[in-house]
Formats: C-alpha cells, structure tokens, sequence
C-alpha cells in the first residue's frame, strides 16, 4: 500500500512545469526589474510648513469640494517612516482621507542622528508635537484640532490629550497599544525581558537595522525566505514588482530610535505598564488618562501581530469619555493602512466618523 | 606549641628501636648454640628465641604503625612457621663444604641472606594481601591525617627548633610550594568539576543530539568563570594596566556573547531540526492517505507552515524570552566593551570620539532647549507688548 503511494508521490509533470515556470520569470524579471522604481510613496500633493529640528509637518493638498474645518493631525509611530499611509496612488490612506473631505496634516519624525541621544518621551510629546500643535491651530485659527495616531503615535496623541485637553477636539488611535501587560504579542512578550538600558548605553541612538532585526525574528521564514519566493510568482508583472519594492523600502528604510525615548517606552510602558497604571510621568506631570473627555475612535486589526488585539481595546475603560467607538477590521497591522479594505472601509469609517464631530 | 612534643619522642624512640634491630639481626651472636637444639643454617648462633624475640619487637613496633590491625597479627603466626620451616630444610646445595671454614662461611651467609630476602619478600607479599590492602583506605587516610598535622608539626615545632637564619630558608620554598599547591587546586579544581560532564555532554551533541552543543559550552563557561574569566575580570597593573583591563574585559563580553548567542541559535535550529523532522514524518502520513503534496512548491509550504508554526509557539515561550533577551544583552554588553577598548586604542590620534563628543551631544541638547524655552517666552511677551500697545 506504502510502496504504491511512494511510486506516486510526487507529480512529476507539474514539478518540473513549476520549476520551468519559475526559470522563466527568472530570466524575464531582468527586463522586468530595470527600470521598475522604488519611489512610489509620498506623492500625494503635500505642502511644507513647519520644520523643528529634523521634525518636518507637512500639510495635504485638500482634494474634496468639502473640507471639513477642523483639521486632522496625522501622528505617527518613531519607528518606521508615515510614507506607508501614502505608500501609493492606489493605495493611499492619506490621499482617501483627503477625497473624503479631511484636512490632513503630518509629522514626520525625521532620521535622527547620533547628537539626538538625549531627546525624551517629554521632548516628543510636551515639546515637538505641541509645538506642531500649536502651528497648525495659529496658522489655521483653529482652538482645537483632531489627533489621528498611529501605532506609538496613537499611545503619544493618548498622553498629548491628557496633558492638552483643550487643544483637542477628537482622538483617533489606530492600532495603538494603551494595556502593555498583554502576553499575546511577541513583541509584548520579549519586551518585558528586554534590558533596555544596556541597549540605549550600547547604542545611544538604537539602530533602525537593529530593530528590523527584532520585527523579521517574529516571523522568520515567512519575512526573510517565504515573502521573496513568493514574489517570483509576480516577476512578470512591472506595477506588482513596483509596489513590492516600494512597500521593501519603507519596511528597511528605518529611522533609529532616540535613545532615552527609547528607554523611557521600554520601561515604562512595556515593562511597567505605567500608562494605565495612572504611573507614567512626563516632564513631572503625571498623565492622567482620565483629564480624556473627548470622542475617542479606537481602530484595531484583528489579526495584527504587532500590537495585540488586547492591548489596543480597552482605552474606553481608563478615559472618561462618554462617547468611545472601538472598531476591529479583519487585517493586519499594516493592511489596515495598505489592504484593499483600507481605502474601501477604513478611511471612510474614520472620515464618517470624525466628520460628525468636527461640527 | 609543644603539644605533640611526645609524638616526637615517640617516634625517635621507634627509629632507634628499629635501628637496634636491624644491628642485631645482622651481627654475629656471642652466645652458644642453643639447647633446644633448633639451629638456622648461615645466621651464626642465631636462635629460635632470639627470632621470637626479634618478632615480638617487631609487634612491639607494629603498634606505632598506622593503621595495622594487631588483631590480625594472631592469622599471621602459620605463615611465621612456614617461614621457619623453610629456613630449616634449606640446603645451600652443599656449595660451601668445597670452601674454607671462614670462605664457607661468608658464602652460606650470602646464600642465606638472599633467601631470607626473597622469603622476606614473600611474606611481605602475602601480608600486603591480606592486611595492608583491605586496609589501604584507612591507611591513606591516616596518611591525610598526618599530611594535615605535617603542617601544624613542622611550623609550630620543627621551626622553632631551627636557627633563625635557617628558617627562612626552610620556610620560603615550603611557602612556595603549598602556594603552588592551592593555586594549581583552584585553577583546576573547576575544569576537573566540569571535564567529566563537559566531555560526555560534548559525545552526545558530536553523536547523537546536536543541540547538547551548548550546553557543552555551558559546561566550559562555568569552569572558564571561575579560572580564567576571574582573571580577565582582575585589576591590572603596570603602565598599560587600563588598556589591559579594558582588553580583558571585552574578551570576556565577548567569551560571553558566543556562548548565549551559541544557545540561542542551537535551542532555535533545534526547533527547526526536531519539527522538520516531525513535518517529514507528518507528509508520510498524509501520504498514506493520498492528500500530500505532489510538487516541491507545495511541499515546501506544507514544511515550512509546520516549522514556522513550531517556532512561533515556542516564541511564545518564557525560556525564549528570556534567552533572546539574554542574547540581546550579551551583545549590548560587548559592543560597550569592544568600543570602549576601540576608544582606548585611538586615544592617541587625532581623532574624536564618541565619549569625547558626548558632552557635545549632551551640551546641545540642553541649549537647544533652553533656546526653545526662552523663544516662546519672548513670543509671549511680544504679543503681550502688541496687545498693551493696541489697548
């Protein structure tokens, strides 16, 4: 019976058809491959209009007839750059929001360099983002903006309301960790062990190579070996190839982190869980989850294995707001801002959302 | 300080005994043949009295012995009489009636002293079998025993005996060598701890279970921790004595680091390797009922999907936590060692470095916000200023 299944195992023919086909992609990607770019992200029409040390605060064209008056101000994570929510003309989280009638604005952290060392949570909260803050509400005469945070940015734009509440009219979080004792990410997991201060004296300013290292051991074979056989399958086709690599360049081209930020989110958040705690402190002041009165849309992905499902839902239970969506969508903690279903469901759920209250 | 004073005594007592002995077994008897008539060829007029004698000394000594159990002594007497025996029917083959009466003489003595060797050794033999070598344990011990006092006797009543100029020279080698001694013991004292287990634990991982690699190296680690990575770890001293701190302080970071990272990959590729071979076993099941994969592609999926799947669950795990964080640790700690010996090394050229510019980095940091600080309160004053001036 075994030996008759034995003589039969392997389908030759379609073996050898595969290894024919994938020969043939292989020698048809370097037509394929030359001239393809890697530059398809940050095209969405922006305008520069504020610079504070490397921070950069850019704000959107506006692409709708309507533009609602409050405007929107992107806060994203340190690691990783934000040309992922702009990551391509048909992908575009930012240009979506933009055609569903937001005024969109971004910071962008910058690379920082080895002299950035000392720069704390404080200076990124207290300092860089209310500084920003305060641009946007003067040049636009604004008394309060809409904080849309990302990942980090998303935990940053918690603690800038609870220390500003009147500079804020909503806060949107989108796959933003607040509950740091969860175990049900590896992150998480690792996190707690990690001597943090060993690697900020090492380092001063934590390589973004050295945190890459980190996300690719997650999941090994299928971000260093499964991801690149399977891009073979699209070798023939330009557009595909282009978006591969666009996506490759965002996901190495890390800036570092700040060192003694660094420590301080490690320590506090990962290892101590301070935040909800009601223990964190910023600059000396206490940050009080609670001083949040404001309409909180609290968006998770379902199968995101960054920041857990149970890390990220249950803000509603520390803040006072009385007015607090939490919205899971079934993806991942990138395809919430690349998936199809970004642009057809996402975007919309937040400029539905936000534009209800932004009367 | 004289406490064993008598000891001393005692034993020089013995040795005179002894010597006594000896002196008179070996020299010609004054007295008669005996009247028993029981005579021993090439002994003179050595009598059998003479011999009990001799024995009853020899008991008499054997009591000073250590460990002799004098009770045995009682199992001994046949082998005595055996021994007396052979002497009586001896017969040197008659060589000496061809000589002189003083030649005969001094040849029978030849001849009988040889066979009293030999006899001797014999009996010397068979006493060793049946008494010393059940006993050997307790001789070595009262050998230890008496290693140990060696030391007490020597320095609080053999020194004091010496002249003072001499003791020096008695006491520096004597120092020297127990030195020697200790530092030899606890320099291998660890690697003789851990060779046995290192050295079985290596077989294993060289022929049956890789993964027992690392903990082999575990093994050395603890036996290089108490040798000589206690002394990477020690003061230096001389001219360079920081260069050569910082040098073994980074060979140690790094000893460390090869060892965790070593565990690391092995308790990593040891999930791969067990789980692969599980993946393999699990595809001759599907093949069985005719659902496996029929093309490499699918099959390398079917793999990996099992493999990635086993490593995430171990992932999950404490132990990895911890071990990668160790890992991470470990390399932390030999990149501050390796720079800070980088740096020590370009000390003299002109080059900055990293530590040098810190306070630069540090200096503006704390400019820069100062600066910001002071920006803002002059922008408030200056709308301040602009309002009052409106009003």
């Amino acid at each position: 019976m075994m030996h008759q299944n034995f003589n039969n195992f392997f389908d030759l023919e379609k073996s050898f058809s595969e290894i024919m086909e994938t020969q043939e992609k292989l020698f048809n990607s370097m037509n394929t491959m030359i001239g393809v770019d890697d530059d398809g992200a940050n095209l969405t029409p922006r305008e520069l209009i504020y610079t504070d040390d490397k921070l950069k605060l850019y704000r959107y064209k506006s692409q709708a007839d309507y533009v609602v008056k409050i405007p929107t101000l992107i806060v994203y994570a340190l690691v990783n750059t934000p040309s992922m929510m702009d990551i391509s003309q048909d992908r575009s989280f930012i240009k979506k929001l933009l055609e569903e009638g937001m005024d969109v604005y971004l910071i962008e952290w910058g690379f920082p360099t080895p002299d950035d060392k000392y720069i704390t949570l404080e200076d990124y909260i207290d300092g860089y983002i209310n500084d920003a803050v305060d641009h946007i509400l003067e040049s636009t005469k604004s008394e309060k903006l809409n904080l849309l945070g990302v990942c980090q940015g998303g935990t940053f734009s918690t603690i800038y309301t609870s220390l500003y509440p009147e500079k804020v009219k909503n806060l949107i979080t989108l796959v933003t960790p607040f509950d740091f004792s969860s175990d049900d990410g590896l992150l998480f997991k690792w996190g707690k062990h990690l001597n943090a201060d060993n690697i900020v004296d090492a380092f001063g300013v934590v390589p973004g190579d050295f945190m890459n290292a980190g996300f690719l051991t997650l999941s090994p074979l299928t971000l260093m070996v499964n991801k690149y056989m399977d891009v073979i399958n699209d070798l023939d086709e330009s557009d595909s190839i282009s978006n591969f690599l666009t996506m490759e360049r965002w996901i190495f081209d890390s800036p570092g982190q700040v060192g003694e930020a660094f420590r301080q989110f490690i320590n506090d958040l990962f290892r101590d869980n301070k935040l909800i705690k009601g223990e964190m402190e910023i600059g000396g002041r206490k940050i009080d989850l609670k001083n949040i009165t404001h309409p909180i849309l609290n968006i998770y992905a379902e199968r995101d294995n960054q920041v857990p499902n149970d890390a990220s839902k249950p803000i509603g239970k520390y803040v006072s707001s009385k007015d607090v969506t939490t919205k899971g969508f079934p993806t991942g903690h990138i395809g919430i801002f690349v998936s199809g279903r970004s642009q057809k469901d996402v975007a919309p759920a937040i400029s539905d959302w936000a534009k209800k209250r932004s009367r | 300080m004289f406490s064993n004073f008598n000891n001393w005594n005692n034993m020089y007592k013995n040795q005179q005994d002894m010597m006594n002995y000896w002196t008179d077994f070996y020299s010609p008897s004054t007295k008669k043949e005996n009247e028993s008539g029981f005579n021993l060829p090439g002994f003179g007029n050595f009598t059998a009295q003479d011999f009990f004698k001799q024995q009853k000394q020899m008991l008499e000594m054997s009591k000073y012995m250590p460990g002799v159990d004098l009770e045995k002594f009682q199992d001994f007497i046949p082998q005595i009489e055996n021994w007396q025996k052979l002497m009586e029917d001896y017969n040197p083959l008659e060589a000496g009636s061809m000589m002189t009466k003083n030649a005969s003489d001094v040849y029978e003595k030849m001849m009988d002293s040889n066979m009293f060797y030999l006899n001797l050794y014999s009996f010397w033999e068979n006493m060793t079998k049946e008494f010393i070598d059940p006993k050997s344990n307790e001789f070595k011990q009262e050998i230890n025993k008496m290693m140990d006092n060696y030391d007490t006797v020597i320095m609080e009543q053999f020194m004091p005996l010496m002249p003072q100029e001499l003791q020096g020279l008695f006491m520096n080698p004597y120092n020297y060598i127990k030195n020697i001694t200790s530092s030899y013991g606890q320099f291998m004292g660890p690697w003789a701890d851990v060779s046995k287990g290192m050295a079985d634990t290596f077989a294993e991982a060289m022929l049956k279970d890789p993964s027992k690699l690392s903990d082999a190296l575990k093994l050395w680690k603890e036996g290089y921790d108490e040798t000589f990575g206690a002394l990477m770890q020690s003061p230096a001293f001389g001219y360079s004595r920081e260069d050569i701190r910082q040098n073994n302080k980074m060979i140690n970071s790094l000893i460390n680091f090869l060892v965790t990272s070593s565990d690391f990959f092995t308790n990593v590729s040891g999930v791969v390797n067990e789980n692969s071979k599980k993946a393999i076993e699990s595809y001759f099941e599907v093949l069985e009922e005719g659902t496996e994969p029929k093309t490499f592609n699918e099959f390398y999926e079917f793999w990996s999907s099992k493999v990635e799947s086993a490593l995430n669950e171990y992932f999950y795990t404490d132990e990895f936590s911890e071990l990668i964080a160790l890992t991470v640790d470990s390399i932390m700690e030999f990149k501050m060692d390796s720079d800070k010996f980088m740096e020590k090394l370009l000390e003299n050229i002109p080059v900055v470095t990293n530590s040098e510019i810190d306070n630069v980095y540090r200096n503006v940091y704390t400019l820069k916000k100062e600066v910001k600080t002071l920006r803002k309160e002059l922008d408030e004053l200056k709308k301040y200023i602009k309002t009052n001036d409106n009003e």
